[in-house]
C-alpha cells in the first residue's frame, strides 16, 4: 500500500469516514491534476512552476502516508531548483514521479473501494 | 512621473575644471535633448545637491579620485533633510576604467564614461536617458529608425518585424506613462475626498478601475511586481473604506466581496459531510483563526484540523483578500503560507506590523514546506511570531494554543 489513511487521524484529529473518504478523494483529484500540470510545465521548461508544484506536492503527500511520494516530490523540488537540470536526471526523475503517482492513485482507489464495500449492508 | 521642469531646472551637472578637454563631451551632450550646467565650482556642486529636482551630477577630473573627493566632500556639506535625488557620473580614461567599475560595484558612482579619448561618441548620451530614467525622468526621445548606410541592405521582411516591434514598444511605453499618470490624479483626488472625511464614492470606483487596470499590464514587470505589492494594500484600504460596502452585514459582506474563486469550494464550512458530529455542543463564541493557504489539498486538512480543535475558520488563499480579512475581523491567531498566488506571505505578515488595526497583536504563524535558513530569519523580521514547516500537526496546534492560552 502506497498511502497509509490512518495518518490522516494523525495530522487533523477524529474523523469520520466519510470525511476521510472526501479527503481521499480530494486528495486524489489533486494528484492528478498536479500531475497534468506538470507535464505541462516540464515541457514548456517552466522550471519556477516545476519546483513549486513539487514542494506542495512533497508536504501533501504526508498527510496521507504517501512516504514514496515525498520523498520523490522532494527529490524533484531539489532537481528543478538546481542551477544545472541535466535531461538524463529530469527523465529518470520523472518516470519515478509518475510511478509513485499511479501507485499512489491506486491505492487511493482500493481504500475508497473497500470503504464503500464497507458500507453495503 | 513626468512633469515640466522649471527653467532654472537642469538635467546634467557637468563639473569640469578643464573645460577644454571635455568640449567634444560637452557639445554631444548639449546636441541632445540634455540641458547642461557646466560649472567648476565647488559651492555651485553644493547648492546644485540642494536643488529640489533629479539630476544627474557628472564629475570630469584628471584623476578619478579627484572627482570622487570633491563630490563626497560636498556631499557631506549637506545634511540629509537637504539632499535631494541624483545619480554620480565620473569620467575617466580608458587605463582608468577598471578603478572606475570596481568604484561602480561598489555604488561609489551610479555610471562612468571613458571621455579621454571619447571612443563612443553618443554613449554619453544614452547613459545619460537611462540615469535621467531611474531618477523618473523621461525625455520622450523619440526619432524615427535609422536610414541605412550606402551598401547595406536589410530584407524586407525584417525591416518590417524592426518597425513593428519598434512602434509597438513605444507604444506601450506611452500608455504605460498615461496610465501612471492617471493613477497619480485618481490617487491625489481620493486623497483629497478622504482628508475631507467625505469618501466619495465615484472617486473610489476609479480609483479601483485604475488598480485593475494597471494590474493587467505587464509592461516593465519588475515595477510591475512593485507596483503590485503597493495596489494590493490600496485595494484592502478601498474594501475597508468603500461607502457601498460600508453598512452590510458580515454574512453579505463576505459572500459579496469576497469571490472564492472556483477551485476554494470543495472546502466550503457548510459542506454537511464535513461538519457532522464535529460542531462543539456549546454555543459560546469560538476563538477565530485566519488561514491564508494557497494549495487546496493543504488547506482542507490545515481547516479540519482547526475545526477538530473548535476554531472558528476563515481562510483565503489571496494575499490582499488577507489584508482585508484583518482589517475587519478580529482574530485569535493567524496562519500564513509563503508563496501565495498575489503576493508573498512575508509581505503580507510584515505589512500588518506596520497597520493600526484589530490585529495588531494578532501573533503570526508561517506555516510553510520550506525551512531555510534565510526564509525563516525573513520571518523573524516580518515580525511572525512561529515558523510551522508543513504538514500541519495537530500536536503543533494544541502547543501554540496552550502557549497563547487559547482554549480549545
Amino acid at each position: 500500500m502506497s498511502i497509509d489513511p490512518n495518518k490522516i487521524t494523525e495530522y487533523v484529529g477524529d474523523i469520520s469516514d466519510a470525511e476521510r473518504s472526501e479527503m481521499l478523494t480530494n486528495f486524489k483529484q489533486s494528484l492528478k491534476d498536479r500531475q497534468s500540470e506538470l507535464q505541462a510545465a516540464i515541457k514548456s521548461q517552466n522550471w519556477p512552476a516545476c519546483a513549486q508544484l513539487t514542494h506542495n506536492l512533497k508536504s501533501n503527500a504526508l498527510y496521507f502516508g504517501a512516504d514514496k511520494l515525498h520523498e520523490v516530490s522532494q527529490a524533484g523540488e531539489k532537481l528543478f531548483l538546481s542551477a544545472t537540470l541535466e535531461t538524463n536526471d529530469l527523465h529518470a526523475w520523472l518516470e519515478k514521479f509518475n510511478q509513485q503517482c499511479q501507485l499512489v492513485l491506486s491505492s487511493i482507489d482500493s481504500v475508497l473501494k473497500d470503504e464503500r464495500h464497507d458500507q453495503k449492508p | 512621473m513626468t512633469k515640466n521642469r522649471d527653467k532654472n531646472e537642469f538635467h546634467v551637472f557637468f563639473y569640469t575644471t578643464n573645460r577644454k578637454d571635455d568640449e567634444l563631451l560637452i557639445h554631444t551632450l548639449q546636441d541632445s535633448k540634455l540641458i547642461l550646467n557646466v560649472s567648476n565650482s565647488k559651492l555651485a556642486l553644493v547648492e546644485c545637491l540642494k536643488q529640489e529636482f533629479g539630476k544627474i551630477i557628472l564629475m570630469s577630473q584628471e584623476d578619478i579620485h579627484d572627482s570622487l573627493a570633491l563630490y563626497y566632500q560636498c556631499l557631506a556639506l549637506v545634511p540629509d533633510n537637504q539632499l535631494h535625488d541624483h545619480s554620480l557620473l565620473i569620467t575617466c580614461s580608458r587605463q582608468d576604467e577598471k578603478q572606475a567599475f570596481q568604484y561602480f560595484l561598489s555604488r561609489a558612482i551610479d555610471d562612468y564614461l571613458l571621455s579621454r579619448p571619447l571612443y563612443e561618441v553618443q554613449r554619453p548620451v544614452t547613459v545619460c536617458y537611462q540615469q535621467l530614467e531611474k531618477l523618473g525622468i523621461y525625455l520622450n526621445h523619440s526619432a524615427p529608425l535609422p536610414q541605412l548606410k550606402a551598401g547595406q541592405t536589410l530584407p524586407e521582411e525584417k525591416e518590417e518585424l524592426l518597425r513593428v516591434g519598434v512602434e509597438r514598444k513605444n507604444r506601450l511605453k506611452v500608455e504605460f506613462d498615461k496610465l501612471l499618470k492617471e493613477f497619480d490624479q485618481a490617487i491625489s483626488d481620493t486623497e483629497a475626498s478622504l482628508q475631507q472625511n467625505e469618501p466619495d464614492e465615484s472617486l473610489l470606483q476609479n480609483l479601483q478601475e485604475q488598480l485593475s487596470t494597471l494590474k493587467q499590464s505587464n509592461f516593465r514587470p519588475r515595477l510591475i511586481r512593485l507596483q503590485h505589492s503597493a495596489l494590493d494594500l490600496l485595494d484592502a484600504l478601498l474594501l475597508k473604506f468603500s461607502p457601498a460596502r460600508e453598512d452590510k452585514p458580515e454574512e453579505t459582506e463576505e459572500s459579496d466581496t469576497v469571490d472564492m474563486p472556483q477551485d476554494e469550494m470543495p472546502l466550503q464550512t457548510d459542506s454537511p459531510s464535513l461538519n457532522q458530529d464535529i460542531q462543539p455542543a456549546d454555543t459560546t463564541k469560538k476563538a477565530r483563526i485566519l488561514l491564508v493557504e494557497d494549495d487546496n489539498v493543504s488547506a482542507m486538512m490545515s481547516r479540519k484540523l482547526l475545526e477538530n480543535l473548535g476554531f472558528e475558520v476563515h481562510w483565503t488563499s489571496l494575499g490582499r483578500r488577507a489584508l482585508a480579512y484583518l482589517q475587519t475581523h478580529q482574530y485569535t491567531l493567524i496562519l500564513m503560507d509563503i508563496n501565495l498566488p498575489d503576493t508573498d506571505g512575508l509581505m503580507v505578515a510584515d505589512q500588518l506590523s506596520h497597520m493600526q488595526c484589530v490585529n495588531s497583536d494578532t501573533p503570526v504563524a508561517i506555516l510553510t514546506g520550506n525551512k531555510h535558513k534565510n526564509l525563516v530569519q525573513r520571518a523573524a523580521k516580518s515580525g511572525a511570531k512561529h515558523y510551522i514547516v508543513k504538514p500541519l500537526h495537530i500536536d503543533t496546534m494544541i502547543k501554540l494554543c496552550q502557549q497563547y492560552q487559547i482554549e480549545v
